[in-house]
């Protein structure tokens, strides 16, 4: 094993951990706002899929389709919010669960209704692969690290520069004392819902050039993006970005000198984090 | 409370004149809702009497399922033996996952049981020397005609059921409800919540598990779709149709749920759909469910 191939796998894995990191962020973030998991974040993230392919046959334009797309899905996001969740803000934990849960079914039936249950891919992007380290590293895989960083600097430019950004952290942290000052709480949770949801779509979207559009595509995301959640402290934006590279990683790295564990991998970091740090590397107690 | 107990055992009573009718589909489909009212009830131990929500039942299910196909199947051990095992691996499951999740808060919960029990579908899919992957393992025995199978497994169900009520009517099911209510207020009075939720936990998990060895051994293979999230979300959603609240509110909502899905799949190929839009209904507007809307409308008590 030369160190060529370990620089190799560890790129590849920074690529999909970005990917988890878009998710995550959503997730992590509305989660934070809120106090809701949404378990519909891999809904919506199967939706900007879609949303992206469709618009890409209307536009051939992958980018225009893609933001597109995740516009469309941060609407749906704050629909669902104003319309059902926040219907359910003061009740017990389990309950918000359940609806959320009550969404991934209706969505992913909706998908089969309107798109059919076959997979569907988008026409090829981005062919053409660069030379990293001796080897081929598909060009997507570079615009995918850029999207993630571009995202994590549009996410703290947001929350630390804008007067959104400071009243969403003002209700964030108190609550009550937000509501005195004037801030609009119906307001702030649907907004916030509602660019959770567009990074969910975004996600989605970006996933298309990878791999094909399904119905349930959701569901390995989410699962990844609770563990990336748990790890890096629910409700901490600094906590998933570092959590999804950590998982991107490993996986990567594992697939290289484990291959026959590296589905337990994620769920062994997951593990260790809970015995050792049930709170998450940056979560609060 | 009388007529509920003599509609009970009516119903007890005229779902064992089922086998007598020597129709197979009838007799499949009865100790179907049979094994999975003892899934669902086993599930509300945790759900409704502790107000956790676990989302990885299907974990102790399967693994218990598993287990038992392995050693009977593959290892050619006696099926007692296989029986036992299963259970004791849903036992052994449920410490483990337990341990790693209750000691935060609800919401993790949620998350870490449905990650722990979707490793183990992944590993059921992708080991596929021990457990088969897809294809899962055909041919677990039974052990005795499928006529005695079922008296043998209503038996059992009503045992396990039994020493479920009385669990949770014990002094532990108080304190757990308590914990469910106010945590802090337990931990005041000098209980470790930690550990009542940890023994809900086994029980919960065990009994699960004494459902999935039935199961593997009514329907005589095991699949990888009992170990998908979608079986865990099962005793969610018929727990939330029957009611959280009452003992029996799992049950009956395992029936309408069972009995529901198999016609209405007939009609349609969207029964997700048509789940979603319950569950939204149910959540917003019957938290009670079926149980609930009885008690405020019917009993008037």
């Amino acid at each position: 094993m030369d160190l060529n191939t370990i620089a190799f796998q560890l790129i590849l894995g920074i690529a999909s951990a970005m990917l988890y990191w878009i998710v995550s962020s959503g997730l992590t973030f509305t989660f934070g706002v809120t106090r809701v998991l949404n378990f519909a974040h891999g809904a919506f993230y199967m939706l900007g899929a879609y949303f992206t392919l469709s618009f890409f046959a209307l536009t051939q334009n992958y980018l225009l389709a893609l933001f597109l797309g995740a516009i469309i899905v941060a609407l749906i996001g704050a629909g669902c919010e104003r319309g059902l969740i926040s219907l359910i803000y003061g009740l017990p934990v389990p309950f918000q669960l359940i609806l959320t849960f009550g969404l991934v079914l209706l969505f992913d039936d909706l998908v089969r209704i309107f798109w059919g249950s076959v997979p569907k891919m988008m026409p090829a992007q981005f062919i053409g692969s660069i030379n990293v380290f001796g080897r081929l590293l598909p060009v997507f895989s570079l615009y995918l690290i850029l999207a993630g960083i571009a995202i994590a600097l549009v996410l703290y430019f947001l929350l630390s520069k804008t007067d959104w950004g400071v009243e969403i952290r003002a209700i964030t942290v108190d609550p009550e004392t937000a509501m005195c000052s004037g801030l609009n709480p119906a307001f702030l949770y649907a907004t916030a819902f509602m660019f959770g949801s567009f990074l969910a779509g975004l996600g989605g979207g970006l996933y298309l050039p990878i791999s094909s559009a399904s119905p349930g595509m959701g569901e390995h995301i989410i699962i990844y993006a609770f563990i990336v959640t748990v790890i890096g402290g629910l409700g901490s934006i600094k906590g998933a970005f570092v959590s999804a590279l950590i998982i991107g990683i490993i996986e990567s790295l594992g697939a290289l000198f484990v291959p026959w564990m590296t589905i337990a991998l994620p769920y062994i970091a997951l593990s260790a984090v809970l015995l050792l740090r049930p709170e998450g590397i940056f979560g609060e107690e | 409370m009388k007529n509920e107990s003599l509609a009970l055992i009516l119903l007890i009573f005229l779902s064992l004149l089922i086998p007598l009718t020597e129709n197979k589909y009838l007799l499949y489909l009865s100790l179907k809702i049979w094994i999975l009212i003892l899934y669902a009830i086993a599930f509300n131990v945790i759900f409704g009497y502790s107000g956790l929500l676990s989302f990885g039942h299907a974990l102790f299910f399967s693994g218990s399922a598993y287990v038992l196909a392995i050693l009977a199947v593959k290892a050619e051990y006696p099926l007692p033996i296989g029986f036992i095992a299963g259970i004791a691996a849903a036992a052994a499951f449920s410490i483990g996952v337990g341990f790693l999740s209750l000691r935060h808060r609800e919401i993790h919960f949620a998350m870490i049981t449905l990650a722990f029990s979707m490793m183990f579908w992944g590993i059921v899919m992708k080991w596929r020397d021990v457990t088969g992957g897809e294809d899962g393992i055909a041919g677990v025995p039974r052990g005795m005609p499928i006529f005695w199978f079922y008296y043998f497994s209503v038996a059992i169900i009503l045992l396990c059921a039994y020493i479920i009520y009385r669990f949770v009517r014990s002094d532990i099911g108080l304190i757990l409800e308590g914990i469910r209510e106010n945590e802090t207020r337990v931990k005041f009075s000098g209980h470790s919540t930690l550990k009542y939720r940890l023994y809900a936990m086994i029980v919960s998990g065990t009994f699960t598990g004494v459902a999935g060895s039935l199961w593997a051994m009514l329907d005589r293979t095991v699949t990888p779709s009992i170990s998908h999230w979608s079986f865990s979300a099962m005793p969610v959603i018929a727990t939330l149709i029957g009611g959280p609240q009452s003992f029996l509110g799992p049950a009956v909502g395992t029936v309408i749920y069972v009995i529901a899905q198999d016609v209405i799949t007939k009609y349609t190929l969207y029964w997700q759909f048509i789940l979603g839009i319950v569950i939204v209904s149910v959540v917003l507007f019957f938290r009670g469910g079926v149980m609930g809307i009885f008690e405020r409308f019917l009993w008037k008590r």
